[in-house]
């Protein structure tokens, strides 16, 4: 007993502190993002906090200007077909990658995750170099690419480790079942890891939402991503929409994490499923 | 072809295979023919080539040399997918993602067959593995066993002309192993298929085959009937891998035209059938435990000595003894248990004897398991005494 409460009572003061800690560091990730949303529902002229009045004005402004809606669409385009992009080639990858043994393989590992390790501005300057040359700056077919270059890493990691849960002997069975190896890929291993690309294909959807950098640099004065539309209308024009397109691009995000959380609960129940 | 009539298997030839994995031999120069409906299995302790040697017939791992006949046409550059030879894998390799009919259907699917005839045939192939009310099942919703027929109703179900199965039964227990080899011997009689099974299970092995090839760094150590195998094995190798033997070094003391006079290491002294003529050097000798008789008073045979009995383990339908001589030879014999107890016991003094016939004998030279044999006697030691 008195050893017991020896053990228990520092205990339970460490741990009332940790958690006042973690508590703190919530608190000081998240309040910033939450004022915002406040803010966008203001009836004031002025980003100003706290907000006086409720009013949707700023979302109606936002949708009724050419100039916010023509990002919008920017960037959904530029997601969408970026995330399409980097699926495709990052599952390329992974499979060669976790199917074959050739010399060099740690290096083009290296190689290929290696958006994701270079700091942005690094890679959106080389973009910058090479996009003048190519005649590729301010087209989307540019932004295209480097986004699904900075999304790439993510769906490389997620699908390999996938991947490493799908016995290829499966793959085997497949072929002597007469399936061409287009055909077991399609019929077997796709659809096993699935939950793999989808998380990844999220992650590198997220990835591109959210660049202002690489947009910043390569993307035109026509064809400017949301971020980067946002970007120029804090230096020119302060005024609340900011904080309506900032709830906006708050609320996909978090939808698409939920997703994520969805899919990988669903993915360990069938995991589970399959061991048990 | 009618459904119910089933497949008829194509008769197999593995022509001077041979597989280098860098500088190591995993299959060296191996051939043999396997007859249209015949079970063959390839038995050997891990490493010795035959999972190599299966997966070089599925076009999984390309030979370094030699050639994959069957039905008589090459196959050997044809990609795995071309080559209709059914699979039942290691623990299965059922595709998880898909029920029980999906997984029959597979290899028809594959084959662009309407639908009409892919029910039928998936109905055909799950009634002939009794699993005819499970289509609808995830596999992991099936037991052990139940995978395992899915497994081979897939790799049946498309007719193959070869069937391949890679240690069949090692994932089950032992009650259900027994059940699994009757119905896998009833099936592939009643379709007529030709099977090559590889396994280090003997006991697997001698059920189920019509012919065992036993396999050892790469080679064939001897290919036959279990029967011939079990009681004349070629080599002191065979004789250890299948079945307990009893192993012994000797020296050759005179030879006869059918029998020679052997003496071992320690003196122990016998008459062996001369089966091949042994030289006059050392030799192996090999004594299956069963042939080893207890001597009743007054009872002869060909070879007799006194023995005590230094351990005896009950087995159920028989008893294992291990029996030192009184030159300090240790022997094993294996005796069917008395009725209602009884017979020998340990520690009892009592006279063995097995007969000439009992006794293989192989040159010194011949393989082994690394430690199945005694070392090699010293040559000086055995021709000492004679």
């Amino acid at each position: 007993m008195s050893l017991d409460r020896a053990w228990d009572s520092p205990g339970r003061t460490a741990s009332v502190v940790l958690h006042g800690l973690a508590a703190l560091v919530v608190i000081f990730l998240i309040v910033p993002v939450l004022v915002v949303i406040p803010i966008s529902f203001s009836s004031s002229q002025y980003l100003e906090f706290p907000p006086r009045g409720f009013s949707l004005q700023w979302y109606e402004r936002f949708l009724d200007s050419v100039e916010w809606t023509s990002a919008l669409w920017t960037s959904l385009q530029a997601g969408v077909l970026a995330t399409l992009l980097a699926c495709i080639l990052g599952t390329a990858a992974a499979l060669a990658l976790a199917r074959s043994r050739f010399p060099g393989k740690a290096l083009v590992v290296g190689f290929l995750v290696s958006p994701m390790i270079v700091p942005v501005i690094v890679l959106a300057i080389a973009l910058y170099g090479v996009y003048a040359k190519l005649k590729l700056v301010g087209s989307l077919a540019g932004l295209v690419i480097a986004h699904a270059a900075l999304g790439l890493p993510y769906v490389i990691v997620t699908v390999s480790a996938t991947l490493q849960r799908v016995d290829e002997r499966l793959e085997h069975a497949a072929a002597s079942l007469g399936a061409t190896p287009w055909r077991a890929f399609r019929h077997v291993t796709l659809p096993l890891i699935r939950p793999g690309v989808a998380a990844g294909a999220l992650l590198a959807f997220i990835a591109s939402w959210d660049d202002v950098v690489i947009a910043l640099f390569i993307s035109g004065t026509r064809s400017g991503t949301l971020p980067k539309r946002m970007w120029e209308g804090l230096r020119s024009e302060i005024d609340p929409t900011i904080a309506a397109v900032s709830t906006l691009l708050v609320a996909v995000s978090l939808a698409l994490l939920l997703v994520l959380e969805l899919l990988r609960r669903r993915s360990a129940r069938l995991t589970g499923a399959q061991a048990g | 072809m009618a459904p119910a009539s089933g497949s008829r298997g194509a008769p197999v030839r593995l022509a001077g295979l041979r597989k280098d994995f860098g500088s190591s031999v995993a299959v060296d120069d191996l051939s043999l023919e396997v007859g249209a409906g015949e079970f063959l299995t390839l038995l050997g302790p891990s490493g010795s080539g035959k999972t190599t040697t299966l997966l070089m017939i599925a076009g999984f791992v390309a030979p370094t040399r030699g050639e994959v006949y069957v039905g008589g046409k090459p196959i050997t550059r044809k990609p795995p997918h071309e080559r209709d030879i059914g699979i039942v894998f290691q623990h299965y390799a059922l595709f998880p993602h898909l029920k029980v009919f999906g997984n029959v259907a597979f290899p028809l699917q594959m084959r662009k067959q309407p639908a009409a005839r892919i029910a039928e045939r998936v109905a055909w192939a799950l009634d002939l593995v009794r699993l005819g009310d499970m289509g609808g099942r995830y596999p992991h919703q099936l037991s052990g066993g139940q995978q395992q027929r899915v497994a081979l109703a897939r790799a049946l179900v498309f007719e193959p002309s070869l069937l391949l199965m890679d240690e069949p039964l090692g994932a089950l227990d032992r009650r259900l192993r027994e059940t699994m080899q009757g119905e896998l011997k009833r099936l592939q009689r009643s379709l007529d298929l030709t099977v090559i099974c590889v396994t280090h299970d003997q006991e697997e092995a001698l059920t189920l085959s019509d012919r065992i090839a036993v396999m050892n760094h790469g080679r064939v150590e001897q290919l036959g009937t279990p029967e011939e195998l079990y009681e004349r094995p070629l080599t002191p190798f065979v004789a250890q891998f299948l079945g307990e033997s009893n192993a012994l070094a000797a020296s050759v003391l005179h030879g006869g035209a059918d029998r020679v006079v052997v003496r071992t290491a320690r003196g122990l002294e016998m008459v062996a059938a001369a089966v091949a003529p042994p030289g006059d050097g050392e030799v192996r000798l090999s004594i299956r435990p069963e042939r080893v008789d207890f001597l009743q008073p007054g009872e002869s045979c060909d070879n007799m000595v006194d023995a005590v009995i230094d351990e005896a383990v009950y087995l159920g339908d028989a008893v294992r003894y291990l029996l030192r001589t009184p030159t300090g030879e240790m022997l094993i014999a294996k005796a069917r248990s008395a009725v209602g107890g009884g017979g020998p016991r340990m520690g009892d003094a009592v006279r063995i004897g097995w007969s000439a016939d009992a006794v293989m004998v192989y040159p010194a030279t011949a393989a082994s398991i690394a430690s199945g044999l005694p070392p090699p006697t010293k040559a000086g030691e055995g021709r000492g005494g004679g």
